[in-house]
């Protein structure tokens, strides 16, 4: 089973071009869409969790058009937004139900269980009378993912989970996220680096409306390997290192900073280092052109 | 600080285009109302206070009217301009840094609040612009303009609109700065409205004049109290002044408002958290335990089965629908606007039926009609914000992408959200239905029609809701703005108000309509059954392609922009969905066809332009025949056979004509009714149809031989009344399952009639008519020849044979000669055995009676089973009268008298030769208490009067006709009423009637006779003022000489032959009895328009050592002569004028004020002093304390000693 993207095209009517031909293929297994905010990224999963349409192009979904047969795409979709609120003054018990009942699980039996389970696997059972509206943000996302995977869904889409969670929370989520089955799609789309090398088995970059890289993790970092290099200056410095080099990133470290540029060979006075995600990442937003694009 | 805000505040304000979006709004909408006003469109009905008569569209008067009246519609914008000032900063969020700021409470708010105010009175002017610059419009009937008065534009500033925007912004910025919440001020806004709709309804009690109109927190009420007297000159010359009243109103309600913003001045907080309304305790924040080791644990949830059957979807519809209910009963504001709803119409349960203060029993029909009446403006709210707020839900609370990826089908959604919104309609109708039985049972009345509620709340109130809530959510399906959904559904409000008034009258095009459903406990829903059902199942195949529609255009996911939309309405349109809309589209065409059918074929549709060209046409072609000499009827011989269940009528008979003239006859002209088939007019004279116009249903008859003086011919007359299919409105609602009641009127008549010429006088100078003389001159000797109510002829024979169905009784005047049965139906020969005037009614009905006899004569009421509250009292008056009438005026001239109950679709009593049919709603189900006025007794004494003045004395057809009928009759039944419920009761009737008299003049569209030359059609003045005056005049010169003067009258001219009596001729009767001092009343009372302006002013008493009290006053007389319209001139004074004194303290035990002086004096100065020694202690000293004479302010014609301080 995979996700196929292809030639995706998105304006929006403000003249922004959040998606520009996008293709992309997601293999079962976690998938991490790493993006700078504003990249795309949530268009893009909101396409696929068909709550908007493209203008051009195909999202093919296990033989079905996403784009066209939204009410079959549904019955198969567990999807956790990235904003999402909650009714008032209804408790998680009761709110899990009603999806559950509104997902397909008729069965009130049946639903009673999975509703517990569901409460009890994201650790919120012992809360599960209170209202949702007096919950954490951890909480709530907690939340958010149960009632992802409601009914067994064959395509999880988790826009953006971990912004604003505190590291305990995040951490946890986490720990959730990886227990999701391999065999199913499951699209974590986030601006956290360490998100996606934690997570995921394959993952793709996309910036400004465009896809930039897509591959494996380790694979990509094998890519840019003797490429990245590393200096530390004064602040007074940067301005002229930026100009003279391809710098990709900067981190202050103990009042001074360390930069990363990216090059085929040393541009001077630099040292290399073993590149992280992190520099596949920064390299590839900063619009290199790499040829060895998957 | 404080201007700093100010004009930053100024700056924002007049740099948003809302501010000049809405002048501009205001502007066109003034604009346009003037030119409807003006004449721009002929069938506009709007009326303001009599404008469309004499009244100038720019008078002072109707400029204030027009000013005041849409800046409070425009009151509702405040929220957006005052409001605003203060709630931006909430909703931006600027408050987290302003409020931190140095900046005093006065500052901002003070800045702010007045930046708003300016604003908003900027917005207000262009009321007043509107109004002025339609006024110079060349195009329009200068007619309807006067000169303009800087002054009059102006004042309705001062005294309303600026304080009404102060006192209103202040409230709704308060609100706003409170509760942080744009609603909560919109609420707050109907908060008012709901307090303004309370001064309303207790303006309905006389007594209570200047505790609503200080209740008000507009204004209106007080205006209104201040020009409800107004005459057309007062309204077109005089500038709203600034009274007491209206003054204090001001003062009251600024400082009211005023005291608030103090209060908010000195509480306010600048502090981040909002005050909210909390119904329940708030639930606590739940901290998570901060645990960063890693658990280990495997993901494992129990498998299920997910369902997508119909079976599925059939539950998960359920289960939405109890949860999108919840969501809607659960919404604090909808709870609120409910519970004022509540209240709202509690207090109106008080005015059940309310006619001169009486109430009516609490029938079901009636509390269904006036709670579902007025809880309408609260449904209409409800649906409004509830249709907004249930479609936007998910996306308020932000659930909306979770929601809308769930796997349950638009339509699921789409329907739950409408069915809840149904539920609350169910709630809101079983609400009044409780609230009903409550006040029914609180009221003493026990019997709940239980079915008639159901159908009458469920079954059609709340279709009309059900209907509008399809269209409340398509219009947010397709404007996909909360706010502007909400303006897009009020500016439908509008429309349907208007569309009538703009010549949209067909009910094929009104969304939800139909041709109107009545209840009449005789008659129940009856013929209204059939075509309300069609029309509902048509609005509603409308309502359901509305449907289809907004589900193919629901908002689902976050894709706003059309182009997506269309592009998802093409993808949702699928072949099911085409074929669907496709059958239900075919359901509603065919219904309207079916509809149009009824309405334009079976019937004739006409608009009231076509009715009005009509009449334009029928005078300018047919006016040469006025005039041409036509045979009276002498005869009616006319059977009718009644269908009550096909509602069919069947004419059949002949009259006889005589040519009563001096000149040979060789043309009749003959107006048949085109609301039946006019079957056969055939004189067994030779003769030819000359002409004939069935447009205007107008034909010429010639003889081929000329009628001769003196000679007669029989002319046969066929008439078929038949009901076909149904009419677009106005059903034909005196031919009735139960309770027909057909008058001679719709029998083709002779000659060229004036009452069809149209009698607007703008209109017809639009239409080149000449001005009209609306009655004939008081001189006009060939008019003399008529009597009032009948061109044709004058007494007649008459007889008839009526049949119908067994189980009804049929009536007509005359006596039953036989009666039987044949083939299944029921005949009823009458026939009077002397000649009455040509004015005959048809009734069948089934009846239950009482009878009884007096001096030998039938007595009987038939009445509807249910409604035997006051028969006894009906039948008692009918003795009393008879009595009464036959000793002071001649005997009676029939055998027989009977009342008959008709179905409460017209609401009169009407007398006929020994026959009065009585109308059900109007004493039938009168619930009356000792202290009322029992006004069923007093109609019937009224009715039973016109067996004497109409039926034996009739006038001719010139000015002062109904002098000898209706003011006759008003003093008849005065003297029964006064005989059996005393004086008391008669001056309680008089106030009422001093009110109704000096209301009506106020509103004449044409103008004020004198009494002696009144019109027919004058109400006001005949019964009104007929009755104030004669009650007066029976005091000055006395009841034995008034009733020894009507005795001679009767005997003079009871039925005469032509020419007939004049009120000229009958003064001199009542002139002949009374003395010389006192002629000057009759010509006060009579032949002029007299006022007086009498009052009380200074008082004070004391105690003498002998245990006396002395009492000394000032009384101040101003006499006014006003000409017909309303003009007065002020004119010495040399009147006798009743002076009282009241005492407490005669009865000890009930200390019911008494009276212990009356005594007539003769005053000749404005102003004159009284001293009075007597042996009580007074406390209300007066002048015309009884309102013997005109005069609009009665307050201060007496005046409390506990008003005084000693």
């Amino acid at each position: 089973m995979e996700l196929k993207i292809t030639n995706l095209s998105k304006t929006y009517p403000n003249g922004v071009q959040a998606l520009k031909n996008v293709d992309l293929t997601i293999p079962t297994g976690m998938f991490g869409l790493l993006g700078p905010n504003g990249a795309g990224k949530s268009t893009l999963m909101r396409t696929i969790a068909t709550l908007q349409e493209a203008d051009s192009g195909k999202i093919m979904l296990d033989g079905m058009d996403v784009l066209k047969q939204k009410d079959d795409v549904r019955k198969q979709l567990g999807y956790l937004p990235q904003e999402f609120g909650v009714y008032p003054k209804i408790s998680a018990e009761m709110m899990m139900d009603h999806f559950a009942e509104l997902k397909g699980v008729i069965n009130k039996k049946e639903r009673k269980e999975l509703v517990k389970a569901l409460l009890e696997q994201t650790n919120l059972y012992h809360v599960r009378k209170k209202n949702l509206s007096g919950y954490s943000g951890g909480m709530k996302q907690r939340f958010g993912i149960a009632q992802a995977l409601i009914g067994s869904p064959k395509l999880i889409i988790v826009d953006e989970p971990t912004a604003g969670l505190d590291p305990a929370e995040r951490n946890r989520f986490h720990n959730l996220l990886s227990e999701i089955g391999e065999n199913i799609i499951v699209i974590l789309s986030t601006h956290i680096v360490d998100d996606v090398s934690d997570l995921c088995k394959n993952m793709a970059i996309i910036n400004e409306g465009e896809l930039l890289l897509q591959g494996e993790p380790s694979e990509l970092i094998k890519n840019v390997e003797g490429k990245i290099w590393e200096k530390v200056i004064e602040k007074s410095e940067l301005t002229e290192h930026q100009e003279k080099y391809n710098i990709i990133s900067t981190r202050l470290f103990t009042g001074k900073i360390i930069i990363h540029a990216y090059n085929d060979t040393n541009p001077d006075s630099f040292k290399m280092v073993t590149p992280s995600l992190e520099d596949v990442y920064f390299s590839s937003v900063k619009n290199v052109k790499q040829t060895s694009n998957v | 600080m404080f201007f700093r805000i100010l004009s930053f505040e100024l700056k924002y304000k007049f740099r948003q285009p809302a501010v000049y979006i809405y002048w501009v709004i205001l502007f066109a909408l003034t604009f346009l109302i003037v030119n409807a006003l003006s004449g721009l469109i002929d069938g506009v009905s709007v009326s303001i206070g009599g404008l469309g008569g004499k009244v100038l569209t720019n008078s002072p008067f109707v400029i204030y009217s027009m000013v005041a009246g849409l800046s409070f519609m425009a009151l509702i914008l405040l929220p957006a301009l005052i409001g605003n000032s203060i709630y931006r900063d909430y909703e931006n969020n600027t408050h987290a840094l302003l409020f931190s700021y140095p900046i005093s409470r006065f500052g901002y708010l003070g800045g702010r609040f007045l930046g708003g105010f300016i604003a908003a009175i900027f917005v207000f002017t262009s009321i007043g612009f509107g109004m002025y610059l339609a006024s110079l419009m060349p195009y329009l009937n200068r007619d309807f303009f006067g000169d303009n008065n800087l002054m009059a534009y102006i004042s309705p500033y001062l005294s309303n609109v600026i304080p009404n925007i102060l006192i209103v912004g202040i409230i709704i910025f308060t609100i706003a700065a409170v509760s942080r919440n744009l609603l909560a001020t919109y609420l707050g806004c109907i908060a008012l409205l709901v307090l303004y709709g309370v001064a309303e309804s207790l303006v309905g009690d006389l007594e209570n004049t200047t505790l609503s109109s200080l209740l008000d927190p507009f204004g209106g009420t007080a205006f209104d109290t201040l020009t409800k007297y107004w005459t057309v000159t007062e309204k077109n010359e005089q500038l709203i002044p600034f009274t007491w009243l209206l003054l204090l109103n001001r003062v009251v309600w600024s400082a009211f408002a005023l005291g608030i913003f103090s209060v908010l001045l000195s509480r306010f907080k600048f502090s981040q958290n909002v005050f909210q309304l909390r119904f329940r305790k708030n639930s606590r924040m739940i901290f998570a335990n901060i645990n960063p080791v890693h658990k280990l644990f495997k993901l494992k949830l129990p498998t299920v089965n997910q369902e997508f059957s119909a079976k599925a979807k059939f539950k998960q519809l359920m289960r939405l629908i109890r949860f999108e209910t919840l969501n809607l009963v659960k919404n604090p504001y909808f709870l609120g606007i409910l519970a004022t709803g509540i209240l709202f119409i509690m207090i109106n349960t008080t005015q059940l039926g309310k006619m001169y203060g009486t109430t009516t029993y609490p029938v079901t029909y009636q509390v269904i009609e006036l709670l579902g009446g007025t809880f309408a403006l609260f449904v209409l709210i409800i649906i409004t914000f509830l249709s907004g707020e249930i479609v936007w839900n998910e996306r308020t609370f932000r659930v909306n992408e979770i929601v809308d990826s769930l796997p349950i089908p638009t339509w699921t959604i789409y329907t739950s959200k409408l069915s809840a919104l149904f539920v609350v309609q169910i709630i809101l109708m079983t609400i009044i239905l409780f609230i009903g039985i409550i006040a029914q049972t609180v009221m003493g009345y026990f019997n709940f029609e239980i079915g008639l509620y159901i159908k009458g709340l469920y079954a059609i109130t709340m279709i009309d809701y059900i209907l509008l809530c399809f269209l409340a959510f398509i219009v947010h399906a397709v404007v996909n703005n909360k706010y502007l959904g909400h303006f897009v559904m009020i500016l439908y409000y509008l429309f349907s108000m208007f569309m009538g008034g703009m010549g949209l009258e067909h009910n094929l095009y009104d969304f939800g309509s139909d041709p109107g459903i009545m209840y009449s406990d005789m008659n129940g829903y009856g013929h209204f059954v059939w075509p309300f059902i069609t029309y509902k199942a048509y609005w509603f195949s409308f309502a359901i392609i509305l449907a289809i529609l907004s589900n193919l255009l629901w908002v689902r996911g976050i894709d706003n922009n059309f182009s997506k939309r269309i592009k998802l309405f093409k993808q949702r349109f699928t072949a099911p969905t085409k074929i669907s809309l496709t059958i239900i589209l075919l359901v509603f065409v065919g219904l309207g066809s079916y509809i149009y059918y009824n309405t334009n074929i079976l019937n004739e549709y006409t608009t009231s332009k076509k009715r009005l060209l009509e009449s334009v046409n029928y005078e300018k072609k047919y006016k040469k025949y006025k005039g041409y000499i036509q045979p009276r009827i002498v005869e009616m011989n006319i059977n009718v056979d009644i269908y009550p269940e096909k509602r069919d009528a069947f004419f059949k008979g002949y009259y006889i004509l005589k040519n009563k003239s001096d000149q040979p006859i060789d043309s009749v002209f003959v107006n048949y009714s085109g609301n039946v088939d006019f079957k056969k007019f055939e004189f067994e004279k030779p003769f030819d149809v000359l002409y004939d116009d069935t447009e205007l249903e107008f034909r010429i008859c010639r003889f081929k031989e000329p009628l001769m003086p003196g000679d007669s011919t029989k002319v046969n007359i066929e008439i078929d009344m038949i009901t076909r299919g149904f009419r677009n409105s106005g059903s034909n609602t005196r031919l009735l399952k139960n309770g027909t009641f057909l008058s001679s009127s719709i029998l083709p008549s002779l000659g060229y009639n004036e009452g069809f010429e149209l009698t607007n006088e703008k209109k017809r100078k639009k239409y080149d008519l000449p001005e009209k003389q609306l009655i004939a001159s008081i001189n006009d000797t060939s008019a003399l020849q008529n009597t009032y109510i009948s061109n044709d002829g004058d007494w007649i024979r008459f007889e008839t044979i009526v049949s119908t169905v067994p189980d009804q009784i049929a009536i007509a005047p005359g006596y039953l000669e036989k009666e039987w049965e044949e083939n299944g139906r029921k005949y009823f020969h009458y026939k009077m055995d002397s000649k009455i005037l040509n004015f005959a009614a048809w009734l069948s009905a089934d009846y239950e009676k009482i009878e009884d006899n007096w001096n030998g004569i039938d007595l009987a009421v038939y009445y509807h089973k249910g409604h035997e509250y006051n028969i006894d009292d009906m039948m008692k008056a009918m003795k009393m009268s008879l009595e009464y009438y036959s000793e002071n005026f001649s005997p009676f001239q029939y055998k027989q008298l009977r009342i008959f109950e008709f179905p409460r679709f017209s609401s009169f009593a009407q007398s006929f030769p020994n026959m009065i049919p009585f109308s059900e709603s109007i004493g039938f189900i009168a619930d009356i208490e000792d202290e009322d006025v029992n006004y069923p007794f007093w109609i019937t004494a009224h009715e039973v009067a016109h067996q004497w003045w109409a039926h034996q004395v009739i006038g001719a057809n010139v000015e002062g006709a109904t002098v000898m009928s209706e003011i006759l009759a008003q003093y008849s039944s005065q003297q029964v009423i006064k005989n059996e419920y005393g004086i008391e009761k008669l001056r309680d009737m008089i106030k009422y009637d001093m009110d109704g008299y000096l209301t009506g003049r106020s509103t004449e569209a044409h103008y004020e006779p004198a009494l002696l030359y009144l019109r027919p059609n004058q109400g006001y003045l005949h019964y009104k003022k007929g009755n104030v005056v004669m009650y007066a005049l029976a005091d000055y010169i006395g009841e034995d000489k008034i009733n020894s003067a009507l005795k001679k009258f009767v005997e003079d001219y009871a039925f005469q032959e032509p020419p007939f009596v004049t009120s000229l001729e009958f003064i001199e009767y009542i002139k002949e009895v009374t003395p010389d001092s006192l002629q000057y009343v009759i010509y006060d009372m009579f032949e002029t328009i007299t006022l007086y302006e009498n009052k009380v002013t200074d008082l004070s008493y004391e105690e003498l050592d002998n245990g006396k009290y002395k009492v000394n006053f000032t009384v101040e007389c101003q006499k006014f002569r006003a000409d017909s319209l309303g003009r007065e001139e002020e004119i010495p004074i040399n009147d006798w004028i009743d002076i009282a004194v009241f005492s407490k303290e005669v009865n000890d035990s009930t200390k019911k004020e008494t009276e212990i002086f009356l005594q007539k004096f003769k005053i000749e100065e404005n102003k004159r002093d009284f001293e009075f020694v007597l042996d009580h202690k007074p406390n209300k000293v007066g002048i015309d304390p009884y309102f013997k004479l005109i005069d609009r302010h009665r307050d201060d014609n007496t005046k409390s000693t506990a008003a005084i301080s000693r």
